[in-house]
């Protein structure tokens, strides 16, 4: 039954509407995941998509974003014995961890430089008008332009509220500004991006 | 089911109603999105297995293999929905993704390209069979499909071969693509860059290891799985609910098979050594365009290396028949060259080729922009 394991996966509360509900069970994931790194597995399963998607963003490439969403898993496994919930959310010390992972990155790899850090999006193939799939890629590939001319800062926070799926408040955590200068720069970019296309 | 976009954003959406930015959303939402994670649990798998890199270690380049649908083969998928419109579920697996990587307009009749090989090997109740390999003056690509244990459900394989030369030169592995398994078997794609060893015409004799593959197996219940063989590790299971659904698992399987690899005559190739200059005084040369069915290459020296307003100084682009083609991405080769590549086919585009390489960006109110460009008007043989 391929796709049924990350159907349900995905089923997972994941997104800041759920939050309420999903904020006991995950500290409780967490604790399990701190008193046995064997458990460490639901939060990874979680999590994967949305650090997969973040590491893509901050990568040239497939392959290297798979190796830094390791890295970013990895790194967690080994501190989580000294997260503490009262200091910030579980998922912006996770993407605290993803961010400083993608800097270090960068700075090791200089030697390979890209500017398409923005994915791809993926349309059905089947099933779709192809004059409608032709403007829908054109569009998309528009947008992508208008996000690779944006300021590092402002993909970055593109990228962790649309990739990393984070809350403005659990941005603000892992940048380390304001919830509201947060919203405020979101805001921004947003309309910098319509100004841009039109 | 994941909420729909204006009940995940609605802190973006809460102010007076605009359906630009509304539909804006949706599009961010859409592309940050649409990348699928590749089989990360497996390698998550080796960490706990005791076999993971440290954190400081060097990052790997070896190739990952991938499930469901991939960013890098996107815009060749866009590009078969638009020529070929073929029903991709209706061919072999290995044809669905071989296909995308040996020239996007001919995806349709893919099976044409490259030459059939059907070697099997099997250990520890996995077989991997070489069915398809392809040369050019860019790219090796390898097809092969991996059948797992009989009685037992798998949703994904993940061979990660490596290619080597006669003198044990191996091959950079640029990307990989596989679909989910149909029958208990996948069809896989490797792609290697040839551009260090290809005999335009001739022949390439490579082999091709795979020591470990990478699989996801279905499971239910509590108890860890028993199925477990000595050649097989198990990694984490991922759980819902307390109930296993899915374990990691990595096969060790040490297979190998030396390959024969035609190489396609189809190649052109332009030596220009191009220089021109921008209004800012940047300088760039177009040195050489490499087009193959399966690639179109530039070679561009500048400042590539100079990082300015958060991306590289220069950023080449590639415009025929007045339309930019999209999906570039480029990498140093040193010396101030780089490399930049384009995954379309347009072997058999002879027409109006631009090279237009934008240079000296610049941030106004945080927007990043190339304020200049130089124009190459190309003619490729």
């Amino acid at each position: 039954m391929p796709g049924k394991v990350g159907e349900m996966l995905r089923a997972l509360p994941l997104h800041s509407g759920e939050e309420l509900l999903a904020h006991g069970a995950e500290a409780a994931l967490v604790r399990a995941a701190q008193d046995d790194p064997a458990a460490f597995g639901a939060l990874y399963d979680r999590y994967l998509d949305r650090v997969y998607s973040y590491a893509r963003s901050r990568t040239a490439n497939e392959e290297d974003a798979a190796d830094l969403a390791h890295q970013v898993f990895q790194r967690a496994l080994e501190a989580l014995p000294r997260y503490r919930a009262q200091s910030a959310p579980f998922a912006a010390w996770l993407f605290r961890i993803a961010r400083n992972a993608a800097i270090d990155r960068h700075r090791r790899q200089r030697a390979t430089v890209s500017w398409d850090f923005v994915p791809e999006a993926l349309q059905p193939v089947a099933d779709q008008d192809l004059e409608a799939s032709a403007l829908r890629q054109e569009a998309m590939e528009r947008l992508r332009a208008a996000i690779r001319r944006l300021d590092r800062d402002t993909r970055e926070l593109l990228a962790l509220r649309f990739a990393a799926g984070l809350t403005a408040a659990e941005i603000a955590a892992t940048i380390g500004k304001s919830e509201a200068a947060t919203k405020k720069r979101l805001s921004r970019a947003l309309h910098a991006l319509k100004g841009a296309l039109q | 089911m994941t909420n729909p976009p204006n009940e995940r954003y609605h802190d973006l959406l809460d102010g007076p109603a605009d359906p630009t930015i509304t539909r804006l959303v949706g599009d961010l939402d859409t592309l940050y999105t649409a990348t699928a994670p590749p089989t990360v649990r497996a390698a998550l798998a080796r960490t706990l297995t005791g076999e993971g890199r440290t954190a400081q270690s060097a990052p790997a380049r070896r190739y990952q293999a991938w499930r469901g649908p991939l960013a890098p083969v996107a815009a060749v998928l866009a590009v078969a929905a638009l020529v070929g419109g073929t029903a991709l579920a209706d061919r072999p697996l290995v044809d669905q993704v071989f296909g995308l990587f040996t020239g996007g307009a001919d995806v349709a009749s893919a099976p044409t390209q490259g030459q059939q090989v059907n070697l099997t090997q099997s250990a520890c109740g996995y077989t991997m069979t070489i069915n398809r390999v392809y040369g050019d003056a860019n790219r090796v690509v390898v097809g092969y499909t991996i059948t797992g244990p009989a009685g037992r459900t798998f949703t994904s394989f993940s061979g990660m071969p490596t290619l080597t030369d006669a003198w044990g030169k191996e091959l950079h592995a640029i990307v990989g693509a596989g679909t989910a398994t149909t029958s208990g078997t996948s069809g896989n794609a490797t792609v290697f860059d040839a551009s260090a060893v290809a005999a335009t015409g001739g022949q390439l004799a490579l082999r091709l290891s795979a020591p470990t593959i990478e699989a996801m197996e279905t499971v239910t219940g509590t108890a860890p799985t028993t199925s477990a063989q000595p050649c097989e590790r198990l990694g984490v299971a991922a759980q819902l609910d307390g109930q296993q659904i899915a374990q990691p698992l990595i096969v060790t399987t040490n297979f190998a098979a030396d390959l024969t690899v035609p190489v396609t005559s189809s190649v052109r190739v332009a030596d220009l050594n191009l220089t021109a200059t921008s209004a800012h005084g940047t300088t760039v040369t177009l040195e050489r365009v490499v087009v193959t069915p399966s690639e179109t290459r530039l070679i561009v020296r500048g400042p590539v290396e100079t990082e300015l307003a958060g991306g590289p100084a220069i950023a080449p682009t590639l415009i025929v028949d007045g339309k930019e083609i999209g999906g570039g991405s480029m990498w140093l080769l040193g010396g101030g060259r780089a490399a930049t590549s384009f995954g379309a086919n347009l072997y058999d585009n002879h027409g109006d080729w631009q090279v237009k390489v934008l240079t000296d960006p610049a941030l106004t109110n945080n927007y990043r922009s190339y304020t200049d460009a130089v124009i190459f008007h190309i003619s490729v043989p």
